[in-house]
């Protein structure tokens, strides 16, 4: 299984990565340290493509839902099954979720 | 012809001298006294006579004054008679003017009986005087009164005017000849109405025109007086009938003067206006805050807690790469830890930073901008490889010292941190714009996309990763924040050949601020 991590704090891909790691060896996990840099790994079509996409939701610039926004218009990737994650795991912590317009760009 | 010699026929008696015995004495006593009997009542009837014809039309009882005349006259005339029997023994024609002078006499008689009760209604000359006193007294009071009313009319502090009933003015008084600076003599004769401004004349029935024809029993309203000058003057009018039984009588029409009301008046509705515009755009102002401050408060929760967690994991898997003995992945996790609680520390200065980036107890002062921009490139220390232009004259500006060099510190400090090659180019220049200077700090970096400008400004917004280019997010929206509550604005733009620019107005006159201001706008010489 080849697993594309996106997140922009290094230490909570690193938290991702001993999880994964502690659940089964042998992942394939690479990380993108950005919405932008993940979209453009995935667009130049590398030969070992992920198979799975875990995406942080809170990201500078482009942010996890702007992300697979642009991977679910892309007919190439559209197709990929993808994971959010957010550190805002109480929902006491929410913020109202951003409005769908402003995010797609 | 035969009764009337028959009638002057003496033969059948003696004069009356023959008859009896006379003395001289006795006999003219009766005839002297006889004539002077019908001397008198001759010129008693001749002289009634005389003033009844002057008074013909205005005799109480004109038939029984003829009456007199005649039976006084008949009676001097048998008293003639009786004188000249004495000689002329005309006893035939005595008869007949004493039968004559019976008649007329009762005919006085009757016409006097139904008359007495008549003449004793008649007042008497007392009544007639006392009659003719009251009158006089009557006439004198109400000469009195009307000398008081033309007083009250005339002296009335307030303007007044009589109207006939075609609306037309038949009298003034000074009050309203001062008030709308018009002579009598151009009031009297001219139509009230054409005295007010076309849009507070009322049409035809209504207002004062409809109190002159009788439509409406009074009429009171607010109207404008045009001057001559153009100058329009309010006036409180009021109108109604003198009499309002007579339908004919004059209209009285009041104006006072409420120029001064009308105006505080309408001064008071634009206070009122703009206080609620004020209060409104408080309220938006409150609102906006609350909205910011409720993101602030997920934000920087959001923001806090990541560090926080990665040193709660970092801590967590050190110990565990310890008891592993994998010393390699420790020096990592503990490098890491290090910059966790840097970035930590940044957020939470950069935090205070943002809170007293809004204090007032600042001193202002005149600030020579060139001096300030050397001190904030000292703080941000950029490398040598890169060089910091200034173009042109920077000016001196009114500002507080403190916030100056940290909004300039900040956007100098993003420019080189920003930027994406190892060398850049800042150029800084300042030029007025009305009654602020333009501030502009330009790079020649990667620039911002147009749409993520106004992004930059919010807070808690990074475009790239934190791993890659360390910073709390707070930055610019302190350098907004510092700046509008000065009074100014801050924008970004696009340097010529690529880059970014950051476009400052600074206000030339430095803003008051907070209840000062306050109470400077309420005070009523600024309402417009």
């Amino acid at each position: 299984m080849k697993v594309l991590l996106v997140d922009d704090d290094r230490v909570d891909a690193m938290a991702v990565e001993r999880a994964m790691g502690a659940v089964q060896a042998g992942f394939d996990l690479r990380h993108a340290s950005s919405g932008q840099a993940a979209l453009d790994e995935l667009r130049n079509g590398a030969p070992d493509s992920p198979t799975v996409l875990v995406i942080d939701l809170h990201m500078p610039g482009m942010d996890g839902i702007a992300l697979l926004r642009h991977i679910r218009a892309d007919p190439q990737l559209a197709a990929l099954p993808a994971f959010i994650l957010s550190t805002s795991a109480d929902l006491s912590d929410r913020a109202p979720p951003p409005p769908f317009t402003s995010s797609a760009g | 012809m035969d009764s009337i010699s028959t009638l002057f026929d003496t033969s059948d008696f003696p004069a009356r001298w023959h008859c009896g015995h006379w003395t001289a004495f006795h006999g003219y006593t009766h005839i002297i006294s006889d004539l002077l009997v019908w001397g008198a009542y001759t010129a008693i009837p001749a002289l009634l006579a005389f003033f009844f014809y002057r008074r013909r039309d205005r005799l109480a009882f004109p038939r029984i004054g003829w009456l007199f005349v005649a039976f006084i006259f008949a009676c001097g005339t048998t008293h003639l008679l009786e004188a000249i029997i004495f000689w002329h023994p005309v006893y035939r024609v005595a008869g007949v003017m004493k039968a004559l002078t019976a008649g007329v006499s009762w005919l006085t008689v009757a016409a006097l009986i139904p008359a007495i009760p008549r003449a004793l209604a008649q007042p008497s000359s007392a009544e007639l005087a006392a009659a003719l006193r009251a009158r006089d007294a009557a006439e004198a009071k109400s000469r009195q009164d009307q000398h008081r009313f033309e007083g009250a009319f005339v002296h009335a502090p307030t303007g007044m005017a009589l109207l006939d009933r075609g609306g037309v003015c038949v009298s003034v008084n000074p009050a309203l000849c001062s008030s709308v600076e018009r002579p009598a003599e151009t009031l009297v004769g001219q139509r009230i109405r054409d005295l007010f401004v076309e849009e507070d004349q009322a049409p035809e029935g209504s207002g004062i025109p409809a109190v002159c024809d009788g439509r409406l029993p009074r009429f009171r309203g607010q109207k404008r007086v045009r001057h001559l000058d153009g100058r329009t003057q309010w006036f409180d009018v009021a109108a109604s009938a003198v009499d309002e039984q007579d339908p004919g009588a004059l209209i009285v029409v009041h104006f006072v003067d409420i120029t001064d009301e009308v105006l505080a008046h309408a001064e008071l509705s634009l206070l009122n206006e703009a206080l609620e515009e004020r209060i409104d755009e408080r309220t938006a102002e409150l609102q906006r805050s609350n909205e910011e401050l409720e993101r602030f408060g997920y934000a920087a929760a959001h923001d806090l807690k990541a560090p926080l967690r990665a040193i709660a994991n970092l801590t967590q898997w050190i110990s565990e790469e310890q008891v592993a003995g994998n010393a390699e992945r420790v020096e990592e996790y503990k490098a890491l830890l290090d910059s966790r609680v840097t970035r930590m520390k940044r957020l939470v200065d950069d935090l205070l930073g943002y809170a007293r980036a809004g204090r007032a107890d600042e001193m202002v002062g005149a600030i020579d901008l060139r001096e300030a921009v050397k001190t904030a490139v000292e703080q941000v220390r950029p490398p040598e490889t890169f060089t910091i232009e200034i173009c042109g004259d920077l000016p001196v500006i009114n500002a507080a010292r403190g916030p100056v060099e940290q909004i300039l510190a900040n956007l100098i400090g993003n420019a080189v941190k920003h930027h994406t090659s190892e060398s850049g180019h800042i150029r800084i220049g300042a030029a007025e714009a009305g009654d602020f200077w333009e501030l502009t700090i330009a790079d020649d970096g990667p620039g911002i996309p147009a749409e993520q400008r106004e992004r930059v400004f919010e807070m808690f917004q990074t475009l790239r990763p934190r791993d890659e280019v360390e910073g709390s997010g707070l930055g610019l929206s302190l350098v907004r924040r510092s700046i509008t509550i000065r009074g100014g604005t801050v924008s970004m733009d696009e340097t010529p050949g690529g880059g970014c620019t950051v476009r400052v107005l600074w206000p030339k006159a430095p803003r008051l601020r907070s209840r000062a201001r306050r109470r400077s706008q309420t005070h009523p010489g600024d309402v417009p």
